[in-house]
């Protein structure tokens, strides 16, 4: 858009009488056409048009005084279609739209922080002091989720790492959960005594959650970042959780590392469901099929003690307390608290700790202590109805145990065609901690007290 | 205490130094009975005698290396250049001479010279007549660069100034000049290389020099409104540079912007950021930043030059975009 | 006229002068200093003509060409091999490589600019000081023609000019600045016609016979004293080798040199004193001998000096 003044028309022409429009509002003009007629105290002349355009508004009708630069209409330059507000905005604008707009050398301007994912690629966005705070609390940076959408890592994220809000609130959030696989060394500090519980860090006291040093950690893998194939619509870009991303690292690092090799067994489940209901009647407690296999693992762990150890690279440490891993799916994901020391209770009191571990774990109330030191995995996603597979062991455990979905399946009773409820269990193990016939020996003894077999 | 003018303070220094000290002179263009282009040498000459504060002709090498002469040879200079912009035109006199005769003759003489010379933007004085020139000389060793923002402090580096056996480049800020404050009564030292917090805060550190100490305590108060405490910090100078009293703000409010009139490329901003950096990365919750005027000669025009310097605006935000971090 | 005595006291000092170069070549030749130095031979009557006529408490700013003029001031001849040979003898206290920046403040030494032109401001700086302490003393500052092309020659004149200044302004019109004659850069045929323009006195003077520069001087010293302003005298001298130590030399011919050398003050002066009886032959040739021995011994002096710890190079960047 651009203006229409009155001009001067004469050396002394101070003002004029605009006359009469000639061109019409909303109609087009080109330079040369006349616009209006002006009267000064000397003569009326015409006034032409320079610049082709569209009146938009007309300010002043015709037979009136105005002083020479009077603004008198406002014109729509070709092309263009403003609104009444557009024309409003114009007018209140400042004058300089004579100036060419300056060029831009340098953009003195903050640009927007990368997105998150863009962040990630080029390693953790965190500034320094952030970077010293997490130091000094222990935290792997890694492990922190950034609270705001540009992806920056702030204190208040590092300081969320460790001491998590555990309201109802949290619960929806992925921070319910401490870092439960952050130091996975931590149940080895004593050898062979009792692996202590970790300690929420005191963010007082510094360092305190620094690796022992006894046992080296597994070297990091080298993340790798994947070429993704281009020009394909993207659904979703979802940030790993805290969990999640270490769960990665450290499943990649056990699958590089740890020499890992599974072993298979179809137990018989046919005794499963009297033995269950017998036990539900005599505790008074809702006992499961889980229970059951954790009771089984116990008495197979007795009799194999290897398959509850870790090999620390020069040394087998075999545990002396039995510490489940139980993979949980949770709403916020996967979660794998641990069973402590179940050796030496009962099935009624496993199955109420267990209990109560589920339903924490399902609030997103677990405790730093609730996620350390297991030894032993068992995974009983199986009730999701997989049948089997090569469950991956977790480094530095020894041992996990797959419990498969049960399944009504021909098989043979003491050479006779029966049909049973059957579930395959699949055993992984750490190669370097157990050879073949000590893992079948594990094996074969978890069948048989499955079974319930004597 | 007495409140006094910026410019007023100045001539107070020089009177009170002229008294005390037989072999404290002041030369210049114009400042003789003219009282000098900005009126600061008022009254000097009148109640001192034209042997003490005398006009040179229009020889600004000869203003700064005759100092250095005259320095040389057991006198106190006080030489006024009309402009800081020409410092540019005595820079052998200023740069290798004042700075360092000293030194290059094994110590043998001092050079006690004062250059006094009015900087910055002030109503369209244009794009050689309105510069901040501290840059140019950031890298004169030998040589003092003092920048006072308040009266009072003008009256105590520059009485520092003559009193020191080093050369001093004094650089008054053309837009202070009416600018009114409380000067002590009697002899009010400053000494050279000591920064001065003008405002004490827990959030974010300004470090500002002349007018931009002003602009950042404006800031400061807006801030304080929306409960952001800002610490200002005026170095009163770029040569020696007060760097422990900045780096110990940093160190606890971990944010800092960095501003004066001159552009970014080689100002005393980059110094500061540059020792921050190397001395205390590890306290920074954000980025330093720097807040200073355009990288372009001044424009001519007063409206024009407004947009060519910073503005209390810009460090509000600036300082708020520190505290997103 | 100058007196015997002190035409005496002024072959001596140009025997001091050039000796003195003599060994510092030697040294240069030795490798114990860099090959960085001006030679003056062929200038010392200039150097020794002018200073000659200078109180102690006189205020000299020398030039590059030699160090005639500061050794004639009274700059102890052992500190200058120190200053030459990086020692703690130096009057730089080890800072110094060369002639550039050697200092004697208790004779008015006051330094050189290592920037051709830098000197002029500063004496007439200098002379403002001795106007305004209301002593007598004078500013001899020495400049070859091609830096009074420089604009600071032109306001330090104007300005001592105008106030009567109590400076020297002494050019060592040599010819040449390094390779570019005089006649390609000067643009009138004298430095010293300038003088008028500025309202002081300019001479000519034979800058190989160090009795006219002396008493030529010696006017303006007087002059300057009295506090008449100052004065302009230009020495027509030759210096007989390089601009540096390793200078082509292409830019000159070797007839021109022969002609100048026929008239080497250090042949012509003690030929020309024999004559008119104000010394014997035998009296130059002890003088020689005992002036060689001289700086033998200051340069033997100067061999004991020390290289200074490498902190030296912090000291006295302030005071």
């Amino acid at each position: 858009m651009h203006k229409l003044f009155l001009p001067r028309l004469g050396q002394t022409m101070e003002e004029g009488v605009l006359a009469r429009w000639v061109t019409k509002p909303e109609t087009e003009f080109r330079p040369g056409d006349d616009l209006y007629e002006v009267e000064t105290e000397k003569v009326t002349t015409e006034v032409q048009a320079t610049l082709p355009g569209r009146l938009v508004r007309v300010l002043v009708d015709g037979d009136q005084t105005v002083p020479v630069g009077a603004l008198l209409a406002v014109v729509a330059d070709p092309g263009e279609a403003p609104t009444e507000a557009d024309i409003n905005a114009f007018l209140d604008g400042r004058g300089l739209s004579v100036l060419p707009a300056p060029e831009e050398e340098v953009s003195e301007v903050r640009t927007a922080p990368e997105s998150p994912t863009a962040g990630d690629r080029l390693g953790v966005r965190a500034m320094p002091r952030t970077r010293a705070l997490a130091r000094q609390l222990g935290v792997d940076l890694n492990d922190v989720r950034a609270g705001r959408p540009d992806g920056l890592l702030r204190e208040a994220d590092v300081r969320e790492v460790v001491t998590p809000v555990t309201s109802a609130s949290a619960a929806s959030s992925p921070m319910g959960s401490p870092v439960s696989l952050t130091e996975p060394q931590q149940p080895f500090q004593n050898l062979g005594a009792t692996p202590q519980a970790r300690q929420t860090p005191d963010p007082q006291i510094p360092d305190q959650t620094r690796l022992a040093e006894p046992v080296r950690p597994l070297t990091p893998v080298p993340v790798e970042l994947v070429a993704l194939p281009v020009g394909v619509r993207e659904r979703e870009r979802r940030i790993l959780s805290p969990v999640a991303r270490r769960m990665s690292h450290i499943t990649a690092r056990s699958w590089s590392q740890v020499p890992q090799f599974s072993q298979s067994v179809d137990v018989n489940a046919g005794s499963w469901k009297g033995r269950r209901d017998r036990l539900r009647e005599e505790t008074g407690q809702p006992i499961g099929y889980t229970d059951l296999a954790l009771d089984a693992l116990v008495r197979a762990v007795h009799e194999v003690p290897e398959a509850n150890s870790s090999f620390d690279g020069k040394e087998l440490v075999i545990w002396g307390d039995i510490n489940v891993s139980v993979a949980v799916d949770t709403p916020t994901g996967l979660q794998v608290p641990v069973l402590h020391q179940i050796q030496d209770l009962s099935i009624a009191g496993r199955a109420t700790q267990f209990r109560a571990l589920i339903e924490r774990a399902r609030r997103g109330a677990l405790t730093p202590d609730d996620v350390q030191g297991g030894t032993i995995t068992l995974s009983n996603l199986g009730m999701y109805g997989v049948e089997g597979g090569m469950p991956m062991v977790t480094a530095p455990q020894a041992t996990v145990v797959f419990v498969g979905a049960m399944r009504e399946t021909v098989t043979a009773i003491e050479g006779a065609i029966a049909i049973r409820p059957v579930f395959t269990v699949v055993n992984g193990f750490d190669h370097r901690a157990l050879d073949g016939a000590t893992a079948a020996r594990f094996t074969a003894s978890l069948r048989r007290h499955m079974q319930g077999d004597r | 205490m007495s409140e006094m003018s910026y410019a007023r303070a100045i001539n107070r220094a020089m009177a009170e130094e002229l008294e005390r000290d037989p072999t404290v002179f002041v030369m210049g263009q114009d400042v003789g009975a003219f009282g000098g282009a900005f009126g600061i040498t008022r009254g000097l000459q009148e109640r001192f005698g034209s042997k003490r504060v005398f006009d040179t002709p229009i020889s600004e090498n000869f203003l700064a290396g005759g100092g250095v002469g005259a320095a040389l040879t057991g006198l106190r200079p006080i030489v006024e250049l009309q402009y800081a912009d020409f410092i540019a035109i005595a820079m052998d006199e200023i740069y290798n001479k004042a700075a360092k005769w000293r030194y290059m003759h094994g110590g043998l003489f001092t050079v006690p010279l004062v250059i006094r010379a009015p900087e910055g933007a002030a109503n369209g004085a244009g794009p050689e007549h309105s510069q901040c020139p501290e840059g140019l000389l950031l890298s004169a060793a030998g040589l003092h660069v003092v920048t006072p923002s308040t009266p009072a402090d003008a009256l105590g580096l520059l009485k520092s100034a003559v009193r020191s056996d080093n050369p001093v480049v004094f650089l008054e800020h053309k837009g202070l000049y009416s600018l009114k404050g409380e000067v002590p009564d009697g002899e009010h030292l400053v000494p050279i290389g000591v920064a001065d917090i003008k405002r004490a805060g827990r959030d974010v550190t300004i470090v500002a020099w002349t007018t931009m100490v002003h602009q950042a305590l404006a800031a400061a108060e807006i801030l304080a409104a929306e409960g952001i405490e800002v610490e200002v910090i005026d170095p009163r100078g770029v040569r020696p540079l007060d760097k422990d009293t900045i780096l110990e703000s940093v160190r606890r409010t971990g944010r800092l912007v960095v501003t004066h009139e001159a552009p970014k490329p080689g100002g005393a901003a980059s110094e500061v950021a540059a020792i921050v950096a190397e001395e205390a990365t590890e306290y920074l919750a954000a980025p330093v930043m720097r807040v200073c005027g355009a990288d372009i000669p001044l424009p001519q025009s007063a409206e024009l030059e407004k947009f060519a310097i910073p503005s209390v605006d810009e460090l509000v935000k600036a300082c708020r975009s520190l505290l997103d971090y | 006229m100058t007196s015997p005595e002190k035409q005496q006291e002024l072959y001596r000092e140009m025997l001091r002068v050039a000796y003195w170069e003599q060994r510092l070549l030697r040294f240069i030749e030795e490798g114990r200093t860099s090959g960085f130095y001006h030679a003056g031979r062929g200038q010392e009557a200039t150097a020794v003509g002018a200073t000659k006529a200078l109180r102690t408490d006189d205020y000299l700013l020398y030039d590059h060409r030699g160090l005639g003029h500061a050794i004639a001031k009274g700059v102890p001849i052992d500190r200058l091999f120190g200053d030459f040979l990086g020692t703690s003898e130096g009057t730089t206290g080890g800072l110094g490589a060369g002639l550039v920046h050697i200092a004697w403040p208790e004779v008015g030494v006051l330094g050189q600019s290592g920037t051709l032109g830098g000197a002029f401001p500063i004496a007439a700086g200098a002379g403002l000081s001795a106007r305004y302490r209301e002593t007598d003393q004078v500013v001899l500052c020495f400049f070859g023609e091609g830096a009074s092309n420089r604009g600071t020659f032109h306001e330090a004149a104007n300005v001592a000019a105008l106030w009567k200044l109590p400076v020297i302004w002494l050019c060592a019109n040599n010819g040449y600045s390094v390779s570019v004659p005089v006649a390609k850069s000067l643009s009138v045929p004298q430095v010293a016609d300038r003088a008028s323009a500025y309202g002081m006195p300019g001479t000519v003077v034979d800058g190989m016979d160090p009795d006219a520069v002396y008493e030529a001087v010696t006017v303006a010293v007087q002059r300057a004293r009295a506090g008449e302003g100052p004065s302009l005298i230009e020495a027509m001298t030759y210096r007989f080798r390089g601009h540096y130590e390793g200078d082509p030399q292409t830019y000159r011919t070797k007839e021109e040199l022969a002609f100048w050398e026929g008239k080497d003050p250090l042949i012509s002066y003690p030929r020309r004193l024999i004559e008119e009886g104000v010394a014997s032959l035998e009296w130059v040739e002890a003088m020689q001998a005992e002036v060689l021995d001289e700086v033998e011994q200051a340069a033997q002096r100067a061999l004991k000096g020390v290289k200074p710890d490498p902190s030296r190079i912090f000291q006295h960047v302030y005071a």
